[in-house]
């Protein structure tokens, strides 16, 4: 049943929007998170799970999604779900590295994120006044799970940690006129 | 990149962990086992 949906899918006889190859990698990191949990039934895995989920969504309704003419209503949910799932990714790590000091700064952090959205959302969503803001917010709080995880394991010279925030440090936005000139899917 | 960078990153942590972790129930191990036979042969 999967290998001849997978066909016609491939075949583009399915009318199924095609996911671009950002989504698919981000759905494909999803199912390999899903497996892992299975295995291990890490705490962790689970909020990071739910974090690709919303990073997911969140490149399924933006922009570059090839799926929707995107509407700044779209553009919003798509915003919404990215600070989300950056919010997830560090509470994420947070509970890794048992670092319980700092759940109320996340938790507090992200309602700050959820504010400026809300503001971003309800002023125009490429307002730079409005963007500024959230652009520091969400980078905050990437940035500091970054350097909780690297303190974590600073003992031990093992690549996943290094992988994990050279990804954090550069997850971002899309922002027309700033990240423009590099292209989708580089960084 | 990012989205690979940030996937692989959690999938190589957790593997070293769990590789760790089987590493250190094989130094309990170690010991236990010539114990363990050493019993098994007492009357």
């Amino acid at each position: 049943m999967i290998l001849p949906l997978s066909i016609l899918y491939a075949a583009g006889t399915l009318a199924v929007p095609k996911l671009s190859a950002q989504e698919s990698a981000a759905f494909i990191m999803l199912a390999a998170s899903i497996l892992v949990f299975r295995t291990f039934r890490e705490r962790f895995l689970l909020i990071w799970i739910l974090g690709w989920l919303a990073y997911g969504l969140s490149l399924w309704f933006g922009v570059d999604s090839a799926a929707f003419t995107t509407s700044p209503e779209l553009q919003a949910v798509s915003q919404a779900a990215f600070v989300l799932a950056v919010s997830l990714f560090a509470a994420s790590i947070l509970i890794y590295t048992h670092f319980r000091e700092i759940h109320f700064h996340a938790a507090h952090d992200h309602r700050f994120d959820h504010d400026v959205l809300g503001r971003a959302g309800t002023v125009l969503a490429d307002e730079v006044v409005a963007r500024v803001p959230l652009e520091i917010a969400y980078r905050l709080l990437a940035i500091a799970a970054a350097v909780q995880l690297l303190r974590y394991r600073w003992g031990r010279f093992e690549i996943g940690p290094w992988l994990m925030a050279c990804g954090f440090f550069f997850l971002h936005l899309d922002w027309a006129g700033v990240t423009g000139n590099v292209p989708t899917g580089v960084f | 990149m990012t989205d690979l960078f940030l996937g692989l990153g959690m999938l190589f942590m957790v593997f070293d962990d769990s590789r760790a972790r089987t590493e250190r129930l094989a130094v309990i191990n170690k010991p236990d086992r010539p114990i363990a036979r050493t019993q098994q042969l007492d009357p």
